[in-house]
């Protein structure tokens, strides 16, 4: 455990002055800055009527704008960055001579990456409660400062877009292995962006099989589609599991069987 | 004890090309080996082969007397390196990149301080490598290589690039780390001139071929049996007669005879014997017999 510890803390070294660090604390501000600006230039059209909670409109345009295309690019970008430190530095040929199991590496890779993830969603809990009650000071009408957010809604929702990450997460994880240029997995992302819109826009049954849409399908779930639950995951979120299981198999046998640096 | 062993080793990365041929290194501890080759000839496809970089099902390399294959970790943990252009984490720190390499080779951490003294670079260790010269860079990952105070060293090409200084630098700290620490260093290099001065065996490649391997003093050996003298008299005839009835000759063409020579005594002793037969000499031309030209010799056939 702690040589596992030890060797994590050697990842979060590498990220040191990268993008990456930035990407997860810029990521999540960015939302709840941005709601806050609409809310702060729009604030007559949001103001409550009798008996309505404004947390609620607020919860609602935060998470709608972090579900549709922002998290699975936070996602996407993360992962082409936090491998491209390794690709551009040209060490991986290092650590495949350090007394390492390869195994390991892989481990500590998948975990720093779940960290950052984690850390991404533990940031923006209380970015985007400040948030709200700054406006709600700035614009009393708003009357954010009278009413309480939703915590339990917000860390539940926090969660179960975490676990709408991980299938993308490890798809990403592989893409960004096998491929040294980030330019690809981004690419690969944009594509799938556009059919998950496509298929949105459609109303197409089978948006629950694509792992693009989970983070929409999380905050916002389809209406043509038959809600399934399976315990306290959603079918989609289950799919996000199970292809979390599958890429990250995947991957492993491919970084320790096959790929070289 | 033998530290690295290689036996019939062969290696393609492709089906038809043999890139490395029945390769048997032996390398013995506390030596500074040469591994010595032209460009192209296999020596860093050996070197990722010692260092399990590349795959190899045989069980025919041996590091520290054990297979690589069932004691890779082990192996490692005894052996530093450093592949080409060293591998560092270009925006971080010189400090930092030792720490990432010390915390997963569990070294202490004052070793840190002593590898940047060792090296050189204790006033540089807060900069950011980018920032770093070529010859800073290569000391760094010297550094890196030496955390853990390995027993082995493992260098390719470890002064490619760097200016005559530099060259010396990194010459004269693999001495001492020899010397002082015993560590047996084995290092490729396609320039004998760049490393003849301290070596103490060598290992010379030709098209993943072994065509060398000995004492240091065995190559010198070779130089003085190759050495020869160009001469030109009024009878080259007569004077080829004459020499080969008592020396070993070599050629005769149409300008000159080629006669071997073991040391400076014997061109003498051929100089008398032509003017005893009253052969006018016009020209006795030693022939450049370093050992780069040996090198390159050897490296040709």
């Amino acid at each position: 455990m702690q040589n596992l510890i030890k060797n994590v803390s050697t990842e979060f070294i590498k990220s040191k002055k990268t993008f990456a660090w930035w990407l997860v604390i810029i990521g999540a501000g960015f939302m709840p800055a941005f709601v806050s600006f609409v809310f702060l230039s729009k604030w007559k059209h949001l103001v409550p009527q009798q008996g309505h909670n404004p947390w609620d409109d607020f919860t609602e345009m935060s998470w709608k704008g972090m579900g549709f295309l922002y998290t699975p690019f936070f996602i996407v970008l993360l992962t082409c960055l936090f491998f491209n430190i390794e690709h551009k530095n040209n060490t991986w040929k290092h650590i495949f001579t350090l007394p390492i199991l390869k195994s390991s590496i892989y481990l500590n890779k998948l975990l720093t990456l779940l960290i950052f993830i984690a850390l991404f969603y533990i940031l923006y809990i209380p970015i985007w409660i400040g948030c709200g009650f700054a406006v709600g000071l700035i614009k009393p009408q708003l009357q954010l400062t009278t009413h309480s957010p939703d915590y339990i809604s917000l860390v539940s929702l926090c969660f179960h877009s975490f676990i709408a990450s991980l299938g993308l997460l490890a798809i990403h994880f592989w893409l960004s292995i096998r491929f040294k240029n980030m330019i690809i997995p981004i690419a690969i992302a944009v594509v799938g962006s556009i059919i998950w819109i496509a298929l949105y826009q459609g109303r197409v049954e089978e948006i629950t099989y694509f792992p693009y849409s989970y983070h929409y399908s999380t905050v916002s779930p389809p209406a043509w589609v038959k809600l399934k639950m399976f315990g306290i995951f959603p079918q989609h979120e289950m799919f996000s599991l199970l292809y979390f299981v599958i890429f990250t198999s995947f991957s492993y046998r491919y970084f320790i069987k096959t790929f070289k640096g | 004890m033998t530290i690295i062993e290689t036996q019939n080793l062969d290696f393609a990365f492709s089906k038809n090309e043999l890139v490395l041929k029945e390769l048997n290194l032996k390398v013995e501890q506390g030596s500074i080996y040469g591994f010595l080759g032209p460009n192209g000839s296999g020596k860093t496809t050996t070197i990722r082969l010692l260092l399990g970089l590349l795959p190899n099902s045989k069980d025919n390399i041996k590091l520290f007397g054990h297979t690589l294959q069932d004691n890779r970790i082990n192996i490692l943990s005894k052996t530093g390196s450093l592949i080409e252009q060293p591998s560092l984490y270009e925006h971080l720190s010189g400090f930092d990149n030792l720490e990432i390499t010390r915390r997963i080779r569990n070294a202490n951490k004052n070793r840190i301080d002593k590898v940047l003294e060792l090296v050189d670079l204790k006033t540089a260790s807060e900069k950011k490598v980018k920032e770093y010269s070529l010859g800073m860079k290569q000391r760094l990952g010297l550094a890196i290589a030496l955390l853990s105070e390995p027993e082995l060293l493992i260098l390719d090409e470890p002064v490619n690039g760097l200016d005559p200084n530099g060259i010396i630098e990194i010459r004269e700290l693999l001495l001492k780390l020899n010397k002082e620490n015993g560590i047996t260093i084995f290092l490729s290099s396609h320039l004998l001139s760049e490393i003849e001065k301290i070596v103490t065996h060598l290992g010379v490649l030709s098209k993943g071929k072994l065509v060398f391997q000995g004492q240091y003093n065995d190559l010198k050996e070779l130089q003085n049996k190759s050495a020869t003298i160009h001469i030109e008299t009024s009878d080259n005839q007569k004077s080829f007669e004459v020499i080969g009835a008592r020396f070993q000759t070599h050629s005769m063409l149409n300008s000159h005879i080629v006669v071997h020579y073991q040391d400076k005594e014997q061109i003498a002793a051929i100089c008398k014997l032509l003017v005893e037969t009253n052969i006018d000499i016009y020209k006795m031309q030693l022939q450049n017999n370093d050992l780069e030209n040996i090198f390159l010799e050897i490296t040709k056939n």
